[in-house]
């Protein structure tokens, strides 16, 4: 069995190529909060209160546009709500652990932490002290988007418009699923989300990002149903 | 106000990271939504990925001319 400090380590490195796109997009979320014309507190206070990249922006960009309190706060909602379905699926490996445990490890549960804790795991289940793979990253993540946005908020408008990386999320995102891509089900699931995705792009409250992944587990469902 | 709005925000979005881990007991899923989740990376992050690489800001679809291809 692995010890505690491996595992933890273990999750470190594997968020490690994430830091890629996670540092850029923490330098532009503060960067933008800023130019949008938030007090640099208040922008800082959205990465360690909210901390969710995507939400952070989306939520500064309604409220410096006008659009009430109440739009905005759904629009995170809406937006994070994915994080249940993180939650479903990791909740085999920490139902051990003590309520406080749980509370503590869940504020950290961000995507990509999720994505290469969800790989760890899948592979070493016979572990019991498999949570502290989950922090190592989640705690990583964290760290750095901490930094990365607060870099953000004091270089500000030095920051160039896109620093070019519009491409660089959703390439990172596909590393996450690439290895999937041999499963054909798997495949299958990741087109009818994509598509999904593209037709429903417009839907209020940026509700694509959890109605897509709904149809595409609907579609799980009914093809699992059909294989047996 | 704004202060309001983040630490609400904060609060709906820490729910949703906890309600699942914290209060729900894995015995109330059926097996077959527990096989459903394994697909759930493979259902969420192409709706990530998609809409990145096929829409430009505007939410149209990128064009051959768009300089973000270039990039």
């Amino acid at each position: 069995m692995l010890s505690n400090s491996k595992i933890f380590l273990r999750g470190i490195t594997d968020v490690l190529p994430h830091m890629l796109s996670v540092i850029p997009f923490g330098i532009i979320t503060g960067a933008i909060g800023v130019e949008f014309g938030f007090d640099p507190l208040l922008v800082y206070a959205t990465s360690l209160i909210i901390f969710g990249g995507a939400s952070q922006i989306i939520f500064m960009q309604l409220l410096s546009g006008g659009a009430s309190s109440l739009v905005a706060i759904t629009s995170v909602g809406v937006i994070n709500s994915r994080h249940l379905l993180y939650g479903a699926v990791l909740s085999e490996y920490l139902e051990k652990l003590s309520f406080i445990k749980k509370l503590f490890i869940s504020y950290f549960i961000v995507d990509q932490g999720f994505a290469e804790s969800n790989k760890y795991l899948k592979k070493n289940n016979s572990q019991i002290n498999l949570h502290y793979h989950v922090l190592g990253g989640g705690i990583t993540l964290w760290f750095f988007w901490q930094i990365s946005t607060i870099s953000g908020i004091i270089l500000g408008s030095f920051i160039p418009e896109e620093l070019g990386l519009k491409f660089a999320i959703p390439l990172t995102f596909l590393a996450i699923v690439v290895n999937d891509l041999r499963k054909l089900d798997h495949v299958f699931v990741m087109l009818v989300s994509g598509f999904a995705s593209l037709i429903l792009f417009d839907a209020p409250f940026k509700s694509y990002i959890i109605l897509s992944p709904l149809v595409a587990l609907i579609a799980a469902f009914t093809m699992l149903r059909f294989k047996k | 106000m704004t202060w309001f709005s983040i630490i609400v925000s904060g609060i709906v979005t820490y729910f949703s990271r906890m309600a699942m881990i914290a209060l729900i007991d894995r015995d109330m899923l059926g097996v077959k939504i527990k096989e459903v989740l394994n697909y759930v990376p493979a259902a969420v992050f192409p709706a990530i990925i998609f809409p990145g690489i096929f829409f430009n800001d505007l939410g149209t679809i990128v064009e051959i001319t768009d300089p973000k291809i270039y990039v």
